[in-house]
């Protein structure tokens, strides 16, 4: 069954190959509701500027500025808004930011509410973001309240791998016909429509 | 700013997520010298120590892990449909303020539920 992860981690697959070698970065954040403990909007934004952070020859200046600025006080962690602005400030030299959040219905509603907030304020704060975000239907009203109102909209059938399997199967025991019919070609055609059919339902 | 890590070695080793990418190579050193942990210990040194205490000050998070999870049991060609459609490429290509930043897909209850659901009936 297809499940939005996959989804996510095709998009973030996806737009890494495209964009290697650029000036771009492609963060990913899985929200799960197995880790929710340590998923608060203060580490999910830190992760962010931990993958910024991996991908620089060294960690950026102004991470470890922050940090040791916290240090007297025994390496306390950043507040939310700090570390907002941090990743704001942070991604300034980086052309583009891609950032995919799979899940987000997985995040304990106390931590969502202020996640969404957080992620509104980055967006505002920071032209050259990009948000890709999954969630289950429920929490669309949620989503649309903080940030998805105007966004652009996808919607998933869960049966939709379920649907490409028959599919790939009816097509290659297809006996009857002559084989060299069936092009690549056309056998993309057949599933891309029949798929965009049917999420259209 | 650029996206590779020439020069310090140590970058490398960290570099986990080249902007997100896993760093294979990382691995293998990895895995040739057996012991993770101590490989790990033994290659970074000086400032990569303190590197390391900055990225755990930052977040205990570590989303690479299950994202190479997810990977390895994606099917090829599944999902590919999202990538084609006119709403991911407008967003994906759009540049100017004038276009939305924002791509939501929604949708599925996902495998878990129709699990547990299976496996709840008597």
């Amino acid at each position: 069954m297809l499940t939005s992860n996959k989804i996510s981690s095709l998009v973030i697959d996806t737009l890494r190959e495209q964009t290697r070698g650029h000036n771009i970065a492609v963060l990913a954040l899985y929200c799960d509701y197995q880790a929710q403990k340590d998923q608060s909007a203060v580490n999910m934004i830190g992760c962010l500027l931990r993958q910024i952070a991996l991908g620089r020859p060294r960690i950026p200046d102004e991470i470890k500025s922050a940090f040791d600025e916290s240090r007297p006080g025994g390496g306390q962690g950043l507040r939310l808004a700090d570390m907002v602005k941090l990743f704001v400030k942070t991604i300034g030299s980086v052309e583009l930011v891609y950032l995919c959040v799979d899940a987000v219905d997985e995040v304990l509603p106390q931590h969502r509410s202020e996640f969404l907030r957080a992620l509104r304020q980055i967006i505002q704060d920071a032209p050259n973001m990009r948000l890709f975000l999954t969630g289950r239907p429920y929490i669309r009203g949620e989503l649309d309240k903080h940030l998805t109102k105007g966004a652009y909209i996808i919607h998933i059938l869960a049966d939709q791998e379920d649907i490409t399997r028959y599919l790939s199967q009816k097509i290659d025991h297809d006996d009857d016909q002559d084989p060299d019919l069936m092009t690549e070609g056309l056998r993309g055609d057949i599933m891309k429509t029949m798929l965009e059919k049917a999420s259209e339902m | 700013m650029s996206t590779s890590s020439t020069g310090n070695g140590g970058s490398s080793v960290h570099g986990l997520w080249q902007y997100g990418i896993p760093n294979t190579r990382t691995d293998h050193r990895m895995t040739n010298v057996g012991n993770v942990s101590n490989s790990y210990n033994t290659i970074n040194v000086g400032i990569d120590e303190e590197s390391l205490q900055i990225q755990a000050w930052l977040s205990p998070l570590e989303p690479h892990k299950r994202h190479q999870d997810v990977r390895n049991r994606r099917l090829d060609g599944v999902g590919e449909w999202v990538l084609r459609r006119s709403e991911f490429e407008s967003w994906r290509k759009g540049r100017d303020c004038s276009v939305n930043p924002t791509l939501l897909c929604y949708g599925g209850q996902g495998v878990g539920k129709t699990y547990i659901r299976y496996k709840s009936v008597p």
